[in-house]
Order: C-alpha cells, then sequence, then structure tokens
C-alpha cells in the first residue's frame, strides 16, 4: 500500500517526462522539404550550366536561392507557430541554425560577391558550414547518423575544393541528399516513433 | 510511507496535478497552459487553481502573452519551484530506500 503510493508518484513524473519528450521531438520537415527544393534546383541549374545560354544561370541562381531560404523561414515559422513548449534542444536547434544560417549567406553570396574568392569557390566553405550545423544537430537529438552526415559535408567541402569540371554536379546531387535530406529523414524516424504510441 | 516522511514531504508538491505540473516544466524552458492540460488531463478550472497554487508558493512564474493574435498563458519552473521538485524527489527515493532496507531486514 505504501509502496503504491510512491509507485505512482513515480509513474506520473515518468508520463508527463515521456509526454515533454514526444511534444519537443523535431519533425525534421526543416531540411526534408528545403532539402528537396535545393537538390532540384541544383540539378536545373547543372543543366542549365551544362546545355542552356549563360545569361540566364545567374537570375534563375539568384530566385533558387530566394527561394530556399523562403521555404526554410516559412517551415521554421509554421513549425514555430505549432509548438506548445519550449524546451532546452529545440532552443539550442534554433540558436544553432540561425548561426549557420547567416554564417551560409556570408560564405555563399557576400564573400563571392565582395571578391575575398571566387564564386565557384562558395560551396568549400558553405559546406564547412553545413557541416557544423549538422554535426551540432546530431549531438543535440543524440543521433550517431545525423553528426555522421557532417562527414559528408566535410569530405564534399574537400572535394569542391578540387573538384572543378561537370562532376561538382554529381558531387552536389550526392551531398545535399546524403548530408541534407537524409539526416531529415532521420529526424523524421525519431519523431515518428516517438508519437505513435500517443496516437494510439 | 511512515506518517513522518508523510509530513516532510512539501504539500504544495505532493497533489498528483501539481506533481505533474512540475514533471513537465523541471524538462524545459517553459510551456503553455494548452499541452499542460493535455499532458495533466486536467480541466481548465482545475488546472488554473493547481497553477495559483504553484505561483503564489514562488514555484511557478506565468506570463501572459499572444502567439499571433492569439492569447499565450505560458508557465516556467523558478529556482525555487526547480530546488522543490527536486527535494521532493530525493524523499521519494529515501522512502524506497527505506521499503527495501525494511524488506531485507525482515526476509533475514
Amino acid at each position: 500500500m505504501e509502496n503504491s503510493h510512491v509507485q505512482q508518484e513515480l509513474s506520473i513524473i515518468r508520463e508527463m517526462i515521456e509526454k515533454t519528450k514526444r511534444e519537443t521531438a523535431e519533425t525534421g520537415y526543416l531540411f526534408i522539404v528545403p532539402g528537396i527544393h535545393w537538390f532540384i534546383a541544383v540539378v536545373a541549374l547543372g543543366m542549365i550550366e551544362l546545355n542552356g545560354p549563360e545569361a540566364i544561370l545567374k537570375p534563375i541562381g539568384i530566385i533558387a536561392t530566394i527561394s530556399l531560404i523562403g521555404t526554410s523561414v516559412f517551415i521554421a515559422i509554421r513549425e514555430g507557430m505549432k509548438e506548445k513548449v519550449n524546451s532546452y534542444p529545440k532552443i539550442l536547434f534554433a540558436r544553432l541554425w540561425i548561426a549557420c544560417g547567416i554564417s551560409c549567406i556570408m560564405t555563399s553570396a557576400v564573400f563571392p560577391y565582395l571578391g575575398v574568392y571566387p564564386h565557384h569557390m562558395s560551396p568549400v566553405t558553405l559546406f564547412l558550414v553545413l557541416g557544423i550545423g549538422f554535426f551540432g544537430t546530431g549531438a543535440i537529438y543524440e543521433s550517431r547518423l545525423i553528426q555522421l552526415s557532417a562527414i559528408v559535408w566535410w569530405i564534399g567541402s574537400l572535394l569542391m575544393a578540387v573538384e572543378t569540371g561537370p562532376i561538382r554536379l554529381i558531387i552536389w546531387m550526392g551531398v545535399i541528399f546524403f548530408g541534407y535530406i537524409f539526416p531529415g529523414l532521420v529526424l523524421n524516424r525519431q519523431y515518428r516513433n516517438r508519437t505513435a504510441p500517443h496516437e494510439t | 510511507m511512515k506518517p513522518d516522511q508523510i509530513l516532510r514531504l512539501d504539500p504544495v508538491v505532493h497533489a498528483p496535478i501539481r506533481l505533474a505540473v512540475l514533471s513537465v516544466l523541471v524538462t524545459v524552458e517553459n510551456a503553455s497552459f494548452t499541452f499542460l492540460k493535455e499532458a495533466t488531463r486536467a480541466t481548465d478550472g482545475n488546472l488554473n487553481t493547481h497553477l495559483t497554487k504553484l505561483e503564489d508558493k514562488g514555484y511557478i512564474s506565468i506570463e501572459k502573452t499572444y502567439k499571433g493574435k492569439k492569447p499565450l498563458t505560458l508557465c516556467s519552473i523558478t529556482a525555487k519551484g526547480r530546488e522543490a521538485f527536486l527535494n521532493y524527489i530525493n524523499q521519494l527515493e529515501s522512502i524506497v530506500r527505506g521499503q527495501k532496507s525494511d524488506h531485507n531486514k525482515m526476509n533475514e
């Protein structure tokens, strides 16, 4: 009787912690949707670069970048509006990606524009920053797979530094798929696993 | 649970809904009234009464704000509330330990 009272109190604590964990799980949509968007944009730009008129390459590149940033911001706001709980991992995740997002804009747009390095070298630094972002994300959500996806970005960065030919397009595609869409799918699977018992 | 141990347990934390609320808030920065209502399965009025008790005791802080155009009530645990919750857990642990050693002595 006495023991059951204590056990009841402990089960309340356990149940609440579980419910909070489910509520604070990351959906991964922030990577999946922009990742697919980015993948399509890179393929399209690569095709234009190889076969199409060079004059439209820059305007299409700018449109693709702006719409990619727009999609990411839209999903981040939409996910934020649905949140009922502010957890420390979510706060860390948001701050990490704000820092990485600013660094990405600087390394891929501002520095090449200022002539710090040629435009075709921007993926080298961009990929380094994204690698840090995914390494941190993996640590926050305790996923070794996401942490390992950071290596894809760092290897991609190295390959982009030495490769200047058409193989860059394949490197881009591989890195976006395994380094961007794949971590999103891992997070989404974690989210579904956590929410599944809640729905039944 | 021995009577003196029950007396030592913080009566503010001891109520199931208040214990549930503190269990949620101790793991997060803040939680909305809606989430606490869903998690504890309490009614609006009942939860409100318990939150007010916790706030009066200085265990939680309640902030009324807006998310877009919708009103939003955010609750977060204070340092005093965190300490009270951890003390409560320690007391539960010591009760369990006491019961285990009593049980072992009886078996011997």
